[in-house]
């Protein structure tokens, strides 16, 4: 009983928010410092907090005023711990960017951003949920320099494969309502490579390991979660049983050591988790659980700490890796938080 | 109640959907039924329910031409309802001609049909209009939802016999008679192409063989059986791109969907018992359901599964409940034909 009602809040929460967007502008207030303060890029920040107005967020590559930062860091209690950090607001149609817990930027003109992801060189791709296509931003760009048109679908997630020239955007579904897919694009352009599951129908999120094999997870037709692995330079998805239950597919994660999958509903309880798994080989091995959390869905893992949106709650925390517990840090006042990604420049 | 919280989608949207259903209605605990002493038997869609009462002269008031309604079948008077905040008041009846009035549609010139179960009629009411300017009766027994087509060639299916009836433009008299294989024949629909879908249904108490959609060519008459079993079905929507959504009572009382191909809903979305008819807003992105035993209408965005993963929810639009018995209704702005 208590799963169900916490489902029903869950889910009216979600309604009620669909149904207050589009009503009025953003208020984050309690971003980026005082209204009409000066910006760090010398850029005015509007009293809602985020930076408008399309500047330049980057003059050039060799003279960035940005903080330095390290590409790799240790949990620090800093949110972003290094680099910077991206979050898609969905219904605000724009993606915020932060530095050491100050709005940094906003990116805008999105038609619902949803999954976030990022390369090496820490370029940004960010799913255009209701746009049917995925772009690209350089590292603390504010100029898109490139899109990804995917007709047809309306895609979820993202990963750049490691090492490689592949962009994996997973479409949940089509516009028709027809089974979801993973569209694989290469940096030679061209269109990409669509392939289905027949096992998921609805396709959620994707992320790869250091191997460069693809893991995927969604629901079947039945509503069950779905797991899957598309191994390196196949075609074919195997499905893959976890030794545990996962309740609504959440994002996909390499840590390093494990292939993290996420649960959105941990336990069916409006408590959202992440499960290191050993990937094909379908063993359960650890659990990070995002305490106090309602909805985490696209969070980003960050050597040892783990950056949870929470869709329920708006607030984007950050959590120790893999430990977990009560967010140390919380980001707040967004509007349905999908996607996150800490990007740094190498 | 474990079924309904079993870790599936489609259980989750159902208990979504069921349980925000019942938030306006107190005295129903989490508003589930306990489909335990429910065990689903083949059965004739639900029959007249008496209003009672006097029966009063309709009226529209004007600013009806001017908003989104919701047409609402109240057995005897058809209510029409502002789109807008929760239980709205009706800004407008009509009564003069409707009896036992089920299923409704609009066509494109925003002429309202009404089928009128037991009086074996359907009457048409120009925009505006409390008095019906044509009935249709022939080969009628017993008719359940009526359908135009981009001819404005009228359709109607038959409870009794399970027949479909089709009126060419302009004429009261029957064209062709489509025999679905069920005894009686429930929603229908049309797809962009113009082929027309039905759903029907076997009644006897002796069989329990489910029913299905048979979808027609209108030119032939030639009928294909889809084949997905469904529970005592009701109204039919076909989308745009083809996805068939359909209602099915009798105790599974929920929306399926089928991408086209599918024999298997790939979503379930419960609703509170006996949904009957569906209507969908003509950019499809409102879905509207009518609830008969609550007498309330039901609606939610569509896709029902938002394209971000996220589920949406059936809510609670209009309480029908003080006025009378809800059976079908019809969108303002609806599917065209």
């Amino acid at each position: 009983m208590k799963s169900q009602r916490s489902l029903i809040r869950a889910a009216a929460t979600a309604a009620i928010a669909a149904f207050l967007a589009g009503c009025g502008a953003s208020q984050f207030t309690t971003l980026g410092g005082a209204g009409g303060s000066a910006h760090p890029a010398g850029l005015t920040i509007a009293s809602s907090g985020a930076v408008r107005g399309g500047g330049v967020i980057r003059p050039d590559g060799a003279k960035s005023w940005m903080l330095p930062s390290p590409a790799s860091c240790a949990y620090n209690g800093k949110l972003p711990p290094c680099g910077l950090l991206y979050v898609s607001n969905y219904y605000d149609d724009d993606v915020l960017v932060f530095q050491r817990g100050k709005l940094f930027g906003t990116l805008t003109g999105f038609n619902g951003p949803d999954g976030l992801c990022h390369d090496f060189a820490g370029n940004v791709w960010i799913v255009n949920n209701l746009g049917q296509d995925v772009v690209e931003y350089a590292h603390g760009g504010t100029t898109q320099i490139k899109a990804l048109s995917d007709p047809g679908e309306y895609p979820l997630g993202c990963a750049v494969e490691p090492g490689g020239d592949a962009v994996a955007v997973t479409n949940i579904f089509t516009l028709g309502s027809g089974q979801g897919s993973v569209a694989i694009y290469h940096k030679d352009a061209g269109p990409p490579d669509i392939l289905t599951d027949p096992d998921i129908y609805y396709v959620y999120f994707c992320g790869f390991d250091n191997q460069r094999n693809l893991y995927i997870d969604g629901f079947d037709t039945s509503g069950d979660f779905t797991f899957a692995e598309l191994p390196r330079h196949e075609r074919k998805f195997k499905n893959i049983v976890l030794n545990g239950t996962i309740y609504w597919p959440g994002a996909i994660q390499w840590d390093g050591t494990y292939v993290v999958v996420g649960d959105q509903m941990y336990q069916d309880q409006v408590e959202s988790a992440a499960y290191q798994t050993t990937g094909a080989g379908g063993e359960i091995v650890g659990t990070t659980v995002f305490t106090g959390a309602q909805d985490i869905v696209g969070f980003d893992i960050k050597d040892t700490s783990v950056i949870g949106p929470d869709a329920n709650l708006n607030v984007v925390g950050l959590y120790r890796y893999p430990g977990g517990g009560k967010p140390t840090v919380r980001l707040h006042h967004f509007r349905h938080p999908y996607g996150v990604t800490v990007s740094a420049a190498h | 109640m474990s079924v309904i919280l079993r870790a599936s989608l489609c259980a989750a949207i159902a208990s979504l959907a069921v349980g925000l259903a019942a938030c306006s209605s107190a005295g129903s605990p989490a508003g589930v039924a306990d489909l335990s002493t429910r065990v689903p038997q083949p059965f004739a869609s639900p029959a007249f329910r008496a209003h009672h009462g006097s029966k009063e002269r309709g009226w529209i008031s004007a600013s009806a031409r001017f908003r989104r309604t919701v047409y609402v079948a109240d057995d005897s008077e058809i209510l029409i309802f502002p789109q807008g905040p929760r239980n709205p008041s009706p800004i407008g009846k009509i009564t003069d001609g409707v009896s036992s009035a089920y299923g409704l549609c609009i066509d494109r010139y925003g002429n309202l049909y009404v089928a009128n179960q037991y009086s074996n009629n359907v009457t048409v009411y120009p925009v505006g209009s409390t008095e019906p300017s044509k009935t249709y009766s022939e080969d009628l027994e017993r008719p359940l939802y009526p359908a135009v087509d981009s001819n404005q060639n009228l359709w109607v299916t038959n409870a009794d016999n399970g027949t479909v009836v089709e009126y060419k433009h302009g004429s009261t008299h029957a064209k062709q008679v489509l025999q679905t294989p069920g005894s009686e024949a429930d929603g229908l629909g049309f797809d962009v192409q113009g082929n027309l879908y039905v759903a029907y249904r076997y009644y006897s108490y002796y069989s329990s063989e489910p029913g299905s959609i048979e979808e027609f060519n209108p030119h032939s008459g030639k009928g294909t059986v889809l084949g997905m079993p469904l529970n005592q079905p009701q109204g039919v929507v076909v989308t745009n791109d083809g996805a068939i959504l359909t209602v099915e009572t009798g105790g599974t009382d929920r929306i399926d969907v089928f991408p086209p191909g599918y024999q298997v809903p790939t979503l379930e979305v419960g609703v509170k018992d006996i949904p009957t008819q569906l209507a969908i807003d003509s950019h499809e992105n409102r879905l509207f359901v009518s609830s008969l035993d609550y007498n309330d209408i039901y609606a939610s965005q569509y896709p029902l599964l938002n394209p971000n993963g996220s589920p949406n929810v059936l809510r609670e639009k209009i309480s029908v409940g003080s006025y009378g018995i809800v059976q079908g209704l019809a969108l303002s702005d609806g599917q065209i034909f």
